[in-house]
């Protein structure tokens, strides 16, 4: 019995040191550590993306079913949401970027009589609506992390930023029920708005663009106050002085000196507003209405009611690419890696 | 001519700064922080509205609070519905915490100590999941389950849930490992501990409160999440799809109710942790 455990035994031997060759190799650490958390996101992460990618080459069939033979793949369902279906594809791009320039510039401007697709004009609409909230954020949260991190009294310091931080821990759900409460018809804004002597009649508040932004600015103003704040407080405040006494006034060293510095923050609190302010599905959802539908209520809607599962996969990756593209321009322009 | 007005335009421009710059800025962060807070607060308010309309005050009451809690259902706002959807969220989030947090935490140290090839893809794929609309991620594995034909429920929901909760768990635990200090170890190990020994009692005390507070996030996200639970869950719920449900429906005293006990639920919930743990933010 005793040879059993005895070490000169050469089998044994051997297995001891494999054994421990393998328990001391650098690797084996890294892949105990790493399999569990990388098996679980390849297989519940990656692949159901994979998934949806072949899903939007496919083509829907009859009652909703989806044909993913080989002759049903192709680019159909990224063609349908931006060629309209009469027209061919430069004449596509041509009426889409003219439609887009109408849509942009201040005045009155006919470039073209056809109107590019539904979709595109539903993608344009998200995009504003991102664009909108993370300006309106940025010209509302920047003064406000300003003042936290500079103007406030230091011992109220930690409140005032609990005070931010809070609402970011309450459901969104109750605080998007929270704005509805408030805007619906004989609700106090509008009420209030009606009692004014220079206004007759109760404004419609809820279900149109107005409520849509509104709830998006509420709900995502923190995330651009907190980087913003944390950038700030960072700046080391003598480099302002130094520009006045160079005779800079307050104004030029805030935007010279000051605001430059506290980019850092100011980047990654625009992307972290602007990127679920574009794929958000349950803002417009609850809080707008038929002519507010965004990308991500119209991808809901394919999975859902619609029943096209294969036009709702390629407008994914669409809101896809529009974020990594909008990620990537924003960063470069920063040029930092400091998310 | 134009210089001296501009210089003149500039001393009044910086006298009004100096002047009202600091009230100006003041102004500003209250009514950012009235904005925040106003619509929450008259939430609450109406909660003890009494008045079927829910909308303008008549007068205060509990009588909503006692209906709930007798099991009465108020306009659609079914007690014992939210009762289940709550105990629902609950045991989703208590299972996705215990399984993203092992994992979450093993990933942080394999990053922290490891250098591979690939290392910079493979932390993109991490983060992924914390970038992605939450739209994408569910509709992904809306289809993957489909074809891979698991019936959906609070098995699925528990597993989409783990798979955006590792990511969160991970950097948290990341960062905290950042000024972590190596040398410990490397003292536990002359001194005779085994691996496992090093890490129960040196390096798992040092990263805990890196380790709750990634725990606690993760809890908050899955506890709240509702846009990939609601395309995963089937036919059950959680307390976020039965909210959806019922404020879809309209205004009504019930979902009020219902809206003032989750927050100040989620409050308590935070100011206990805050006591427990510290600052988490």
């Amino acid at each position: 019995m005793a040879s059993q455990y005895d070490i000169s035994d050469p089998e044994h031997g051997l297995r001891t040191r494999v054994l421990r060759s393998i328990r001391q190799h650098p690797y084996t650490g890294l892949l105990v550590n790493i399999a569990p958390a990388s098996v679980w996101l390849g297989v519940f992460f990656l692949v159901p993306l994979a998934v949806m990618f072949v899903y939007s080459f496919g083509e829907r069939g009859a009652f909703g079913t989806v044909l993913l033979g080989i002759e049903n793949l192709g680019l159909q369902q990224y063609a349908a949401f931006f060629v309209p279906s009469d027209t061919g594809l430069v004449e596509a791009v041509w009426i889409s970027v003219a439609w887009t320039v109408e849509q942009v510039v201040p005045f009155n401007l006919e470039l073209v009589q056809a109107s590019p697709t539904p979709y595109y004009e539903l993608t344009f609409r998200s995009i504003v609506y991102g664009l909108t909230a993370t300006v309106v954020s940025l010209v509302l949260g920047y003064p406000m992390a300003y003042f936290v991190a500079r103007a406030a009294p230091e011992r109220y310091r930690n409140i005032l930023i609990v005070l931010v931080v809070l609402p970011y821990w309450a459901s969104y759900l109750v605080r998007v029920y929270a704005i509805k409460l408030l805007l619906a018809k004989g609700g106090i804004v509008p009420t209030a708005i009606a009692a004014l002597p220079f206004v007759n009649g109760e404004p419609t508040l809820l279900y149109n663009a107005f409520s849509v932004q509104l709830g998006l600015v509420y709900i995502w103003v923190p995330f651009m106050v907190l980087p913003a704040y944390a950038s700030i407080e960072q700046i080391d405040f003598e480099l302002q002085e130094a520009a006045m006494d160079l005779g800079a006034d307050r104004l030029d060293a805030f935007l010279r000196v000051t605001f430059p510095l506290s980019l850092p923050g100011v980047v990654a609190g625009s992307l972290l507003v602007f990127i679920p302010s574009v794929g958000a599905y349950v803002i417009p959802d609850l809080l707008g209405g038929p002519s507010t539908v965004t990308i991500g209520s119209f991808i809901a809607a394919q999975f859902g009611s619609a029943g096209n599962w294969p036009l709702g996969a390629a407008a994914s990756f669409i809101l896809m690419a529009i974020m990594l593209v909008s990620i990537a321009s924003y960063l470069r322009r920063a040029g930092g890696d400091f998310l | 001519m134009s210089a001296g007005y501009s210089s003149r335009f500039r001393r009044f421009r910086s006298r009004l700064m100096e002047k009202y710059g600091a009230a100006a800025l003041a102004g500003e962060a209250m009514l950012m922080y009235l904005f925040l807070y106003t619509p929450v607060i008259v939430l609450i308010a109406l909660s003890f509205n009494d008045s079927r309309y829910a909308i303008v005050w008549q007068g205060f009451t509990t009588k909503w609070y006692s209906a709930l809690m007798s099991g009465e259902a108020i306009a659609r706002v079914d007690p014992n519905l939210a009762w289940t959807s709550l105990k629902n969220s609950v045991y989703i989030a208590v299972v996705t915490v215990g399984v993203s947090t092992t994992f979450g935490t093993m990933l942080a140290l394999a990053l922290d100590r490891y250098d591979f090839p690939g290392k910079q893809l493979f932390t993109g794929v991490v983060y992924m999941p914390l970038i992605i609309p939450s739209i994408v991620m569910g509709i992904s594995l809306l289809l993957f389950f489909n074809i891979t034909g698991m019936s959906q429920g609070l098995g699925t929901a528990i597993i989409g849930h783990i798979a955006f909760d590792i990511s969160y768990v991970a950097i948290i635990v990341l960062a905290r490992l950042q000024n972590f200090d190596r040398t410990l170890e490397e003292a536990a190990r002359d001194l005779g501990a085994s691996e496992l020994e090093t890490f129960r009692y040196v390096t798992f005390p040092l990263i805990k409160p890196g380790v709750i507070a990634g725990a606690l996030l993760g809890f908050a996200m899955s506890f709240d999440d509702f846009v990939v639970t609601f395309f995963i869950i089937g036919n059950e719920n959680t307390l976020p799809i039965f909210f959806f449900g019922m404020v879809r429906q309209g205004i009504s005293p019930g979902v009020n109710v219902i809206a003032t006990l989750i927050l100040l639920g989620t409050f308590l919930f935070v100011g206990l942790a805050q006591a427990i743990q510290g600052p988490t933010w």
